[in-house]
């Protein structure tokens, strides 16, 4: 299979089609929100919609309001995450999206618009978003980074 | 149902002499005020939600509920059925949330179960000074949640059930208290350590001797403590010392999070229906603080969570640390729920609580 370039469209296809057929995750039940990740300059939106993940789609910066939250990090802190995942299977304790939002000074995630209702989503359905990631270690991938 | 025809014994006779049938009396048949409306099925697999529900009359939510009995709302009243008692809180702004409905079905959706989805196997090995800090954590947490499982449902008689969505959430609510309850009660039992000191008893208290008002307690309830024991769930799911540890604190943060999610939505629906809630609730809040503020002044919580974090009695300084951070994100979060729902304390914040915001060390308690 061919490396796919993190961060794209394609990646995050690839991990949508995989997590929505993963038992684990349907196991973990419905969430619905609109989260924009956001590596260097880019942004990927995607719909986390029931069970089901679309609409993903690169987006730019304005549209960050229109998410429920954004996930953000340095390049070198997905590159740090996805080898640990890729390394493991799964997140060590070190790159869970939980340590990873309590280990800097400003969380990784927000909503743009300072409503603290959508971004307390990120903790709402953080081990269905957890399994996303970690399905990460079944995609094969390239990392690129792109511009901080 | 179809109900049966009585066959008439001696009475009405048709021109023919035949016996007539009595018909039923099928007078109810009528009372309805939404036949043919029709809920459709969410696509995605989200299935038919209680939020599907709400169309047509059954859309109506009134701001006031003019009947104190258990009239379901869109039904047709019962004549005479009058008041019962109970149910005297009839104010859509004393109990609403628009997320309520939602809340419910992720609930539902998400459940589970802590016998079989946490891996008991793995919280074995600790040294005996990290088990013991271990349960005297779990008392307090499973104390906690007790606490609120009964608060919730002494709580459910008296809202109205016309604005079920409100009823079904909370529902949901007493189960998820009830989950962190016997949680962390077979986490304090799993290496024979078992139950130790409870919790001061302070916020308890206050939470449970909560006359004046539904909300008022859910200003207690999950905007104060849920705060702190959202915060202490996080950092045991990222620092917790087995992986047991860790993955019980990660399942039972959404279920807080579900609570915290209807608390803001429904002061913040308060507030905005009577603006003048909001002085109240503010003083109410500085109440409430004090006595979380005074719960933490008992060492035995920090003291325990420093051992946990600073793996053992010897790293109680680092561990120390740890929980000075810990106290400070949990105030954040306090304040960003208040600003959630437009109740802003930054600026009215107790001193208590300036204090862990800024990281310092709690001064001493003063001796009784």
């Amino acid at each position: 299979m061919v490396d796919i370039e993190f961060p794209s469209v394609a990646w995050f296809q690839a991990l949508a089609d995989i997590t929505k057929e993963d038992p684990t995750y349907r196991k973990l039940g419905r969430l619905n929100a609109v989260i924009v990740f956001k590596c260097g300059d880019k942004h990927i939106s995607a719909n986390f919609d029931v069970l089901n993940i679309h609409e993903i789609r690169e987006v730019g910066e304005n549209v960050r309001r229109d998410a429920d939250f954004v996930i953000e990090m340095a390049p070198g802190v997905w590159r740090g995450m996805l080898d640990d995942i890729n390394q493991n299977g799964h997140a060590s304790l070190d790159w869970t999206l939980n340590t990873l939002d309590l280990r800097f000074d400003e969380p990784i995630h927000r909503n743009e618009l300072q409503d603290g209702f959508k971004a307390d989503m990120f903790f709402r359905y953080n081990p269905s978003l957890q399994v996303f990631f970690d399905n990460a270690s079944k995609v094969p991938t390239r990392f690129v980074a792109p511009v901080a | 149902m179809v109900q049966q025809q009585h066959q008439p014994t001696g009475g009405k006779r048709d021109p023919g002499g035949d016996p007539v049938p009595e018909l039923p009396d099928l007078s109810w048949i009528d009372k309805t005020l939404g036949w043919g409306i029709k809920a459709r099925v969410e696509p995605f697999g989200g299935g038919m939600t209680v939020d599907a529900l709400n169309i047509g009359v059954y859309a109506e939510v009134p701001d006031h509920i003019p009947f104190r009995n258990r009239l379901p709302r869109g039904a047709y009243p019962a004549p005479g059925a009058g008041s019962i008692g109970g149910y005297y809180l009839q104010d859509k702004h004393e109990q609403w949330a628009d997320c309520a409905g939602r809340l419910y079905e992720e609930a539902i959706s998400r459940r589970w179960s802590t016998a079989t989805d946490i891996p008991w196997e793995t919280a074995h090995g600790l040294n005996d000074d990290v088990e013991l800090a271990i349960c005297q954590l779990a008392t307090e947490l499973s104390q906690h949640a007790s606490v609120e499982t009964e608060v919730i449902s002494g709580w459910l008689q008296n809202l109205s059930p016309g604005y079920h969505e409100v009823k079904l959430f909370l529902s949901t609510a007493t189960y998820d208290s009830a989950r962190m309850f016997e949680g962390y009660r077979k986490r304090a039992m799993v290496n024979g350590g078992g139950m130790m000191l409870e919790s001061p008893g302070g916020m308890n208290r206050a939470i449970l001797e909560t006359y004046a008002g539904w909300s008022q307690t859910v200003l207690g309830m999950w905007f104060v403590r849920n705060s702190l024991d959202t915060t202490i769930l996080r950092y045991l799911a990222a620092y917790g010392p087995t992986e047991a540890d860790r993955a019980l604190a990660a399942r039972l943060i959404p279920d807080r999070m579900r609570a915290a999610a209807y608390a803001t939505d429904h002061i913040r629906f308060a507030i905005s229906k009577k603006p003048e809630l909001a002085i109240g609730f503010q003083v109410w809040l500085g109440g409430v603080e004090y006595a979380q503020a005074r719960d933490l002044r008992d060492p035995v919580l920090t003291e325990a969570l420093a051992i946990i974090f600073g793996r053992g009695v010897a790293g109680m300084d680092d561990g120390m640390t740890v929980v000075r951070r810990l106290l400070q994100d949990f105030v954040k979060t306090y304040l960003s729920r208040c600003k959630q729902a437009n109740l802003d304390r930054s600026k009215s914040l107790s001193g208590s609580f300036q204090v862990m915001l800024s990281g310092m060390p709690a001064p001493p308690r003063p001796q009784a």
